[in-house]
Order: C-alpha cells, then sequence, then structure tokens
C-alpha cells in the first residue's frame, strides 16, 4: 500500500483561505463545518517578530484513532492508498472521531446529525486528479502524493509546536515551517 | 463539554454505574453473607436487584439522546474489534441481558450465583470499556488513570450506598448480622472515596506536565470548579459517613432507613457534580 498525504509549504503561504472555500465547495460544507482550515500564529518582540500561517486538513493518519475508535466502522483506511475515508450512510453521530482527533479533521455537521471529514477529495484522485485545496492554492503550497516520495522530495517535518505529537497518530503530512514553529 | 451537550452521557454513565455497582454488592452479599441465612438474605437484597435492571436499561435509552441520528444505534456495535464505544455498548446491554434473566429465575425461585457471578464480570467489563472510551480520546484529563479511578470509583460508592438503603428498605429484621453486613458494605465506599482522594493530587500533578491543555484542564479544576470539587466531596463522603453513622448506631431501624434515603440523595449529588466536573475537564488536545 502506497499512503498518500501532503506537503504543505507554510513558509510560501499567504493564509488566504483559498484552499478552504476551494474545500467547501467540493464537499459543500455549511457555516462552521471546515474539513479544512487555516490558522495564522505570531510571536516574537520587536524588532525579532515573526507569523506564519498553517493550512491543515485530515492528515489520513498511518495510526487514525478517528477510525480505531469509530463505534460503528464508518471511518475507515483504504487499502488501496490509505486515505481515511468516512461512510455516511454508516455514521450515527456519537462524535468519537471529534473526540479522538487532535488535528480538528472529523467535523459534527448538526444539521445532518453525522460528522463528516476530509476524505482526500477521494473520487477526484480516482481519476487522477488532485484534491480540490490543492489545485485552489494560489501559491502551490499545498501537494498530495505519495508520502514517502513527498518525504524524500522535502524531508519529513511533522513536529510543530502547535501539533499534537506526530507519535499518537503517525500523521501523513510532511510541512515546510519557518525555525520558529518548529519544536 | 458543557451540561447542555452532554447530559445524556452524564446520565448514561452515571446510571450504568449505580446499576453496575449495585448488582455486584448484592451478589458479593448473597455469597458471603451465609450466617443471615439464603432466605432472609434473598429478602434483604430483592428491592435491590430488582432496581439496577430498570435503571441500567433507562441509561441505555437516555445514551440515545447523545447520538446525532439515534435511528442508526444498533451499529453501534459493529466495530467492537477495536472501539472501547462498542464493547461499552455490548457489554451494557448483555449486563442488562443477564440481569433479566437473573430476575426470572430470581422470581421463580432459583437464582443462580454463578449468574449472578457471570453477570459481575460482564458489569465491570462494562465500566472498564466505558472508562477506556474517555482513556482513548485527545483530552489530557481524561487520558489519565484518573478516569478508571472516578467511574470504578463512582461504580462502588453507588454500589455501596444503594446496596445500604435498599436492604434497610427491606422488611426483615434488622438483626445483628444484617448490621454487621451493612458495616462492612458502607465502609467499602468510604475506601473507593479515600483511594480517589488521595489519587487527586497526583491526577493534578500530572495534568501539570501534559502540556499547555494539560495545565488549562488543571486551571478548570483548580480554578473555575476549586469550590465545586470541594462541594462534589464533601456530598459523597458526608453522604457515605451518615450512612455508617447510621449503621453504626443499632437502634431504631426506621430512623436508619429514612437516614439512609437522605444520605443517599447526597451521594447522587455528589456523584453528578463530580461528572459535571469530568465533562468540563474535557479540553482537547488540538491545533494551537
Amino acid at each position: 500500500m502506497a499512503q498518500k498525504g501532503f506537503y504543505y509549504n507554510s513558509t510560501i503561504c499567504t493564509g488566504c483561505k483559498t484552499c478552504l472555500i476551494a474545500c467547501k465547495d467540493k464537499n459543500d460544507s455549511p457555516v462552521g463545518v471546515n474539513y479544512r482550515k487555516v490558522y495564522t500564529f505570531e510571536g516574537g518582540k520587536f524588532p525579532n517578530v515573526w507569523a506564519y500561517s498553517l493550512s491543515m486538513s485530515c492528515h489520513h493518519c498511518e495510526k487514525p484513532k478517528c477510525a480505531e475508535n469509530c463505534p460503528t466502522g464508518a471511518i475507515y483506511k483504504r487499502k488501496e492508498d490509505g486515505l481515511v475515508l468516512h461512510d455516511k450512510e454508516k455514521c450515527i453521530g456519537c462524535r468519537m472521531c471529534v473526540w479522538s482527533c487532535p488535528y480538528e479533521a472529523p467535523q459534527y455537521n448538526e444539521e445532518e446529525g453525522k460528522a463528516g471529514k476530509c476524505d482526500g477529495c477521494a473520487d477526484l484522485v480516482d481519476k487522477g486528479q488532485n484534491p480540490a485545496c490543492v489545485d485552489a492554492c494560489l501559491m502551490r503550497a499545498i501537494e498530495f502524493g505519495d508520502i514517502e516520495e513527498l518525504r524524500a522530495k522535502y524531508g519529513d517535518h511533522v513536529n510543530l509546536k502547535v501539533l499534537a505529537d506526530a507519535k499518537m497518530t503517525k500523521p501523513s503530512i510532511t510541512v515546510h515551517a519557518i525555525p520558529e514553529a518548529k519544536i | 463539554m458543557t451540561f447542555s451537550e452532554e447530559w445524556p452521557l452524564m446520565f448514561f454513565t452515571l446510571l450504568t454505574q449505580f446499576a453496575v455497582g449495585t448488582y455486584i454488592f448484592i451478589v458479593v452479599v448473597r455469597t458471603f453473607s451465609k450466617k443471615l441465612g439464603q432466605e432472609k438474605c434473598m429478602k434483604l437484597t430483592g428491592l435491590g436487584m430488582t432496581v439496577t435492571g430498570p435503571v441500567m436499561l433507562a441509561a441505555l435509552i437516555l445514551s440515545l439522546f447523545h447520538l446525532g441520528t439515534p435511528a442508526g444505534a444498533y451499529r453501534a456495535v459493529l466495530n467492537w474489534g477495536s472501539s472501547w464505544l462498542s464493547r461499552e455498548i455490548l457489554f451494557a446491554g448483555l449486563f442488562f441481558v443477564l440481569w433479566f434473566i437473573g430476575y426470572v429465575m430470581e422470581k421463580k425461585g432459583t437464582w443462580s450465583q454463578v449468574l449472578g457471578w457471570l453477570n459481575t464480570v460482564v458489569g465491570i467489563a462494562a465500566i472498564y470499556s466505558m472508562s477506556s472510551i474517555y482513556a482513548a480520546t485527545v483530552m489530557p484529563a481524561w487520558t489519565d488513570f484518573n478516569t478508571y479511578l472516578s467511574f470504578f470509583g463512582t461504580t462502588a460508592v453507588f454500589g455501596a450506598a444503594g446496596t445500604v438503603l435498599f436492604m434497610l428498605l427491606s422488611k426483615e429484621e434488622k438483626n445483628e448480622q444484617v448490621m454487621s453486613v451493612l458495616k462492612i458494605v458502607g465502609i467499602t465506599g468510604i475506601v473507593a472515596v479515600l483511594l480517589q482522594l488521595i489519587y487527586l493530587p497526583i491526577y493534578a500533578s500530572a495534568l501539570a506536565a501534559e502540556g499547555a491543555v494539560g495545565v488549562k484542564s488543571l486551571s478548570v479544576l483548580a480554578g473555575n470548579h476549586l469550590y465545586t470539587t470541594v462541594f462534589r466531596w464533601i456530598l459523597t463522603a458526608g453522604g457515605l459517613a451518615i450512612i455508617l453513622h447510621g449503621v453504626f448506631r443499632k437502634t431504631m431501624t426506621k430512623a436508619v432507613a429514612q437516614l439512609a434515603a437522605v444520605a443517599f440523595v447526597l451521594v447522587v449529588a455528589g456523584e453528578f457534580l463530580g461528572r459535571f466536573i469530568f465533562y468540563a475537564l474535557g479540553i482537547p488536545i488540538d491545533i494551537g
């Protein structure tokens, strides 16, 4: 199984949130339900100040706690590419996935009474295309592909100060960030 | 987590722990209180045993209100291979079924001790699974050993208080032997409280070492909810102390039963507050 994942370059991201909008458009998600979110962090003391943006969705973890804890098996890891998918038909809206993810990926939809999450745009991926967020990015800051290839190309950086310890779920992501963001 | 969000789970966990705790104490009393005599023992514990089943059923029904899609509740057991939530529902459901079988047998005069112990194991498995659900989340306040201690602690406290109350309420004569059984049951409840109080500072220091989110949880426990926590333990420990006071002063059994009923209400209030605080501490590790 070749695990699919994301490379994200925080150093060129402008925090414009186009990825978030593309994601909302693709998934038709209501207000407050965001499968991808953009965060901004800042710090330092004048004149040495710093700031960076962080665009995060589901990391399609190697050890997804959401899938492990889901009582119905609605969340599962797809065999061929390791994408963590969510079967809406099976979901009963218990929010166990929301309690299980340190990356806020599963989102509870009050209207539907069910959860939902980023599926890596599996339908587009199956057609050989990129996830919506990747192609929408003006800065080409997000890449999607075989995570091992992405790590070989960009290095394996995931331990940021603002993220949970990568050992917890083994996220399939590598992030290029400014030094201040790293542990 | 707030009350308006999580009230179904507060009731589900508390009622399940009440049902399982009372059931276990009654099985233990029925097994080891040979001096009371078989028939008398069954009559003394009959009311308590009758109550545990409907309480468990009520807990299961209330848990449905937690779900966004309650109609799919049956699917909650499908992932029992890896999900503690599935296991919890399986064991809680099985606990009710075995209680029902035992209840029918008891009505026919053929209570089975083996079935009682089997269901005791199932009940413990249900509480263990319930604790493990919270231990498997990303809330530092819940992934601690404290979750197991407080869930089993509530089971023991409710079981002790409930068993004493229901035995006192039975019409059987409360002789010396009965009171000595009630003493042991009551003391077990106090021990369960002491163990939790001893662990409280260890829990607090563990939270302090759990990074920013752990510190935030600790500030809720030791800040916003400091007085709630103190009050919670006064209620639970005070209720149990009143029960013990009643059973150690063996005069006027009718008054003792009334006293135990009041004390029981205090224990329920204490445990409810304790669970409220537990959910208030559920702050997740997230991005930031």
